[in-house]
C-alpha cells in the first residue's frame, strides 16, 4: 500500500477513510511483528473511529488489546464489558497475567487456540506468556523480601507453584530469557546457581519496559 | 449504570474530537504492583522449606 507515492497527505482524506486505512496498516504491521507501529496505527484508528461504529471498534480492539497487553496495559473491565466477544477472548489471559498463573494461562491458550489462530493473534499471545513467567519471578523475589540474590532453585519452586513443573536447567533457561527480554535486570551466576539482581529496579514495570518489535 | 454511560460518553467524544488522551481511563496499567497474594507466598515458602529439608543446600539464601 505504501508503494503509491503520488497521493495527497492522508490527513486530507475523510476521518472514516483514515481510520480504515490505518486499521489495515496496523494489521499489516502486527503480522510483520512491527508491534510499535501496529500499536500506533490501531490507537489512531480506535480513537478516531465513529461512535456508532461499534462493530469497527470491536475489530480494532481485537488487535489493539493484545498489543497493549504486551506493555502491561489492560482494557478496563467497563471497556471489555461493552464487547462481550472480546471479554470472552481476552479476560482469561488478563486474569492469568495479573495473577502470574501459568497453568491458567496455558489452559486459556489451549481452549482459545483455534480462535486465536483464526484471528492471527496466536503468536502475540504466546509471547505474552513471557509476561506471566516474569510475573511469577517477580512474586518470588517479593516473597523473599526483595533479596539481591535469588537462587535458581527458588525460581524453579515459584514456577512449580504457578503450575509449571520443570527441571533446574529449564528454570535457569527461563530466567535467562527473562533477563534477555528485559523483564529482569541482573545476571545469572551459573556456577553458584544464583541470580544476581540489579540494585535499581530489578523487575521493571511492564509500562517502563514498553513495547518491543518482534518480542 | 454509571460506568456504561461513562464509556458511551467517551466513545461519543472520540467520534467527534479525535480522542487524544481521552481514552486513558479505559486502560489500566497500574496493576503491575508489589502485591503478592497470600496463597502464592505461603505455597512458595512451603516449597522452599520442603526443598531445604530434602538436603538441597543451594536453597539456603
Amino acid at each position: 500500500i505504501e508503494v503509491v507515492t503520488e497521493m495527497p497527505p492522508l490527513e486530507r482524506f475523510p476521518t472514516a477513510d483514515q481510520v480504515t486505512y490505518r486499521y489495515y496498516q496496523g494489521l499489516l504491521a502486527l503480522l510483520e511483528e512491527n508491534y510499535i507501529k501496529a500499536e500506533g496505527e490501531l490507537t489512531f484508528a480506535f480513537e478516531n473511529c465513529h461512535r456508532s461504529a461499534v462493530r469497527n471498534q470491536e475489530r480494532i480492539l481485537t488487535f489493539l488489546i493484545p498489543l497493549r497487553m504486551m506493555k502491561g496495559s489492560f482494557p478496563a473491565p467497563r471497556l471489555l464489558a461493552r464487547f462481550p466477544a472480546l471479554e470472552e477472548l481476552y479476560d482469561p489471559f488478563i486474569q492469568s497475567i495479573r495473577q502470574g498463573n501459568i497453568a491458567a494461562f496455558d489452559k486459556a491458550l489451549l481452549e482459545l487456540e483455534s480462535r486465536l489462530v483464526q484471528l492471527n493473534i496466536w503468536l502475540i499471545i504466546v509471547k505474552a506468556r513471557e509476561i506471566v513467567i516474569s510475573r511469577v519471578f517477580k512474586k518470588c523475589w517479593l516473597t523473599l523480601g526483595k533479596a539481591s540474590r535469588v537462587p535458581v532453585p527458588a525460581f524453579q519452586a515459584a514456577l512449580k507453584v504457578a503450575g509449571e513443573q520443570m527441571d533446574m536447567e529449564g528454570a535457569e533457561c527461563l530466567v535467562a530469557n527473562s533477563i534477555f527480554k528485559g523483564y529482569i535486570k541482573g545476571y545469572i551466576s551459573h556456577d553458584t546457581q544464583l541470580v544476581v539482581l540489579s540494585k535499581a529496579d530489578p523487575f521493571p514495570r511492564l509500562r517502563a519496559r514498553g513495547l518491543r518489535n518482534g518480542a | 449504570k454509571d460506568e456504561e454511560t461513562d464509556v458511551a460518553k467517551y466513545l461519543e467524544q472520540s467520534g467527534a474530537a479525535g480522542g487524544g488522551g481521552a481514552s486513558s481511563h479505559l486502560w489500566e496499567d497500574t496493576w503491575d504492583d508489589d502485591d503478592v497474594e497470600e496463597d502464592f507466598s505461603v505455597q512458595l515458602r512451603e516449597e522452599l522449606a520442603k526443598a531445604t529439608k530434602s538436603g538441597d543446600t543451594e536453597m539456603q539464601t
